[in-house]
């Protein structure tokens, strides 16, 4: 029983803990959204695409019935390739979201489809069986951007500051990295590499732009900017295409194939200049950019859509498209129709035709999946899209991964304005 | 939400970056300046708080010998007993709402969105999932010196400041530096219930921070360690030393008889008046009590 003494006291130390949950939800404590994106990957008529929770799942398109809008099946029982991130501590304090378990769209060759995941490691599944690999490729740092394979190699940035070239020859991952191999840089790498011309581009959060020698791994030559590159480089007809966290976008030309020779003979890298600049963004470029007729079509986290001349970028070919929310995913195209196609974070597809400009804008209900008139008004029922998109030009679907809470992966069809079937991938087990 | 993240969360967060990027890219230092130019505006304040509640705490002291004496005097009569009670209190200048309608909560209620936006910042700026990010680039102004540094690295001695310590250091320098701040403000007393609350407010409060420094990211524990100091120096100025070495005088035997003899006084009374029904029942506070004294009674008996 308890004494009168003690029932004050214990009054007192509810108030407190009281208190002290009030403060914490205030802040934010409680409930950290789990947002991320992985990007999607068609090939041989299976999807490919990561999950919240660090699975890789396989959808075989041919089982899907768009007249019942009944979703394909898989081709393989989901596979975990995700280590453990982290619970994000009592409440998830101190975090503001909880890290997806792939931000990078996995990439296939020969047979494998190779994943880069969040915990830092490289792996495969077989893309038959779904077998994974019996080893992981390990890096030190969380892996955000994607991968790119030219050749038999496999070229992967990570957090850790270095970029690895891995042989797929090689048939122990764990022991597949190349000599002179990794490079490293002095801030994280959250850029996806590019190759071109035997030479790979990548961006890191040291301010820097990397051209580097793909078969010796020297460095050609640097671009530096005023802040972090967390975007991907476009290169497009010689020139090599980025925006910054300075709020810049630059036209740098392409390393040429003497400069890359001597870099492979041992030569002392150098230092490029910009073409061309524009300047007039009002945040980050975190996106990749589209070149298409002479333009360059790229989004922007100050909401918009900036359309450039290709010859020089401090040109606005078009006035900026507005979105209502963040671009972060890069700009599809569908060369048949002439369609630039672009998802926001407000949940919208602006499907912009490249001729004449004009823009239509698609807005699907996450509850029905019907495609409805744009509201005026922000809704939540619209899912935001961050992860990068994939446009299949033969059939003209748009398959994009959204995240409203849920994840959910949409098959939309332009041309009929409709939705093809749905998928939630945050709700899978096994 | 929106326009406090205007007017408090972008301009702190954007100065921490700016802070961080002149004191040579270091984090740490970043949050320890940022928490010193806080408390420096917020001096006045916390002046204020600190005198309101000292000021208080006398009046309180003055006053007791008189409480003590209506309480005896009236101790028949409730009402009358609480009337002169407000009448003492106003005589001192203490508001009868209490807390609620003194300066020290204004303060504090002033006080109160600027530290939450401050540890907002603090986590902001920390961040390390690229979702993080997105939402970081959404609060920035367009000054290089706030991007330049970006991302910021969170090594700091020996801490991870996005993640917890490993050897416990800071939740233990937090707890000890919460406790001396306890301490300091809290005026030495001869009442036993009081005293019993103080302790366990001098137990709880650096526990509890001690908790929060282990579980948030060290960046926090780092500014709850940093206004930890700062409000130990602000104190001695207000209270001296004198509280944190003060050993609580035992209780006076005088009070300790009172309180003895008001107890069975009060479960002799109420065992007359379950006997005899609710016959004068006052309104008002007074009233209220002694409707509720019966029922204590019961429970006790039941208990």
């Amino acid at each position: 029983m308890l004494s009168k003494a003690t029932k004050p006291r214990l009054s007192r130390i509810l108030v407190l803990a009281l208190l002290a949950l009030a403060a914490l939800a205030t802040s934010g404590c409680v409930a950290a959204p789990s947002r991320g994106w992985s990007g999607v990957l068609v090939s041989d008529n299976v999807l490919y695409v990561g999950t919240l929770e660090g699975k890789i799942i396989a959808l075989d398109l041919t089982t899907a019935d768009f007249s019942e809008r009944l979703a394909p099946g898989f081709k393989w029982n989901p596979q975990d390739v995700v280590g453990s991130l982290g619970s994000g501590g009592f409440l998830s304090c101190g975090q503001v979201s909880k890290p997806m378990g792939m931000y990078g769209t996995p990439v296939v060759k020969d047979g494998r489809v190779y994943i880069a995941a969040y915990d830092g490691n490289v792996l495969w599944v077989s893309t038959d069986g779904g077998s994974v690999s019996g080893s992981k490729f390990e890096t030190d740092g969380a892996i955000v951007g994607g991968m790119v394979i030219d050749g038999d190699t496999l070229y992967v940035g990570s957090s850790d500051g270095r970029l690895y070239a891995l042989d797929l020859n090689v048939l122990d991952i764990a022991d597949s990295l190349k000599d002179g191999w990794p490079f490293k840089t002095g801030g994280e790498i959250w850029s996806t590499p590019v190759v071109n011309e035997g030479v790979v581009y990548v961006a890191s959060a040291d301010h820097n732009l990397y051209a580097i020698d793909t078969e010796s791994g020297n460095e050609i030559w640097r671009f530096e900017t005023e802040a972090a590159i967390l975007s991907t480089p476009l290169v497009a007809d010689g020139t090599v295409y980025i925006g910054g966290c300075d709020r810049k976008f630059y036209a740098i030309d392409a390393a040429t194939e003497d400069e890359r020779v001597a870099a492979r003979n041992g030569a002392e890298p150098t230092t490029r200049e910009a073409e061309s600049i524009f300047e007039g963004a009002g945040n980050w470029f975190w996106t990749q950019a589209l070149a298409y007729n002479g333009e360059i079509w790229v989004g922007c986290l100050d909401h918009n859509v900036y359309v450039l001349n290709a010859e020089n970028v401090a040109e606005e070919v078009h006035e900026p498209y507005s979105t209502g929310g963040m671009v972060y995913s890069p700009p599809v195209l569908f060369p048949s129709e002439g369609l630039v196609v672009v998802g926001s974070q407000d949940g919208k597809i602006y499907a912009i035709n490249a001729d004449t400009k004009d823009v239509t804008v698609y807005v699907i209900d996450a509850n029905t999946d019907e495609v409805v008139e744009p509201p005026e008004e922000p809704t939540k029922r619209l899912a935001p899209i961050l992860a990068p998109m994939y446009a299949d030009a033969t059939s003209g679907i748009l398959y994009f991964h959204a995240q409203d809470g849920t994840h959910t992966l949409y098959a939309f069809r332009l041309s009929t304005k409709e939705v093809l079937w749905s998928f939630r991938t945050d709700k899978i087990s096994g | 939400m929106g326009f406090l993240n205007l007017i408090l969360l972008q301009p702190i967060l954007n100065i921490l970056l700016v802070l961080t990027n002149i004191l040579f890219g270091n984090f740490g230092l970043g949050v320890i300046a940022l928490t010193i130019i806080v408390r420096l505006i917020l001096m006045p304040l916390t002046l204020v708080q600190l005198r309101s509640g000292k000021k208080q705490a006398e009046t309180m002291n003055a006053l007791k010998p008189k409480l003590e004496q209506v309480k005896k005097k009236y101790a028949k009569n409730p009402q009358k007993m609480q009337q002169e009670t407000m009448k003492l209190y106003k005589e001192a200048g203490i508001s009868p709402l209490g807390c609620l309608a003194s300066p020290m909560l204004l303060s504090t209620i002033i006080q109160l969105p600027i530290y939450v936006a401050l540890y907002r910042a603090i986590i902001q700026a920390l961040a390390v999932t690229p979702q993080d990010f997105l939402g970081l680039s959404q609060n920035l102004y367009s000054w290089g010196l706030a991007t330049h540094g970006l991302p910021v690295s969170g090594h700091f001695l020996w801490l991870n400041l996005a993640g917890r310590d490993p050897f416990f250091v800071l939740p233990i320098l937090v707890g000890a530096t919460q406790w001396i701040s306890q301490k300091m403000m809290t005026p030495p007393t001869a009442d036993p219930q009081q005293q019993s609350t103080n302790q366990m407010m001098q137990i709880m409060m650096p526990l509890m921070m001690a908790f929060m420094a282990y579980t948030f990211p060290s960046g926090l524990g780092l500014y709850f360690l940093v206004t930890s100091i700062i409000m130990i120096v602000i104190q001695y100025f207000i209270y001296g030393w004198s509280n944190l070495f003060a050993k609580a005088p035992a209780p006076e035997p005088g009070i300790k008889k009172d309180v003895k003899a008001e107890k069975m006084k009060a479960t002799a009374k109420d065992a007359e008046s379950a006997t005899e029904g609710t016959k004068s029942k006052g309104s008002g506070l007074g009233g209220l009590l002694s409707r509720l004294k019966p029922k204590r009674n019961d429970q006790k008996k039941s208990d």
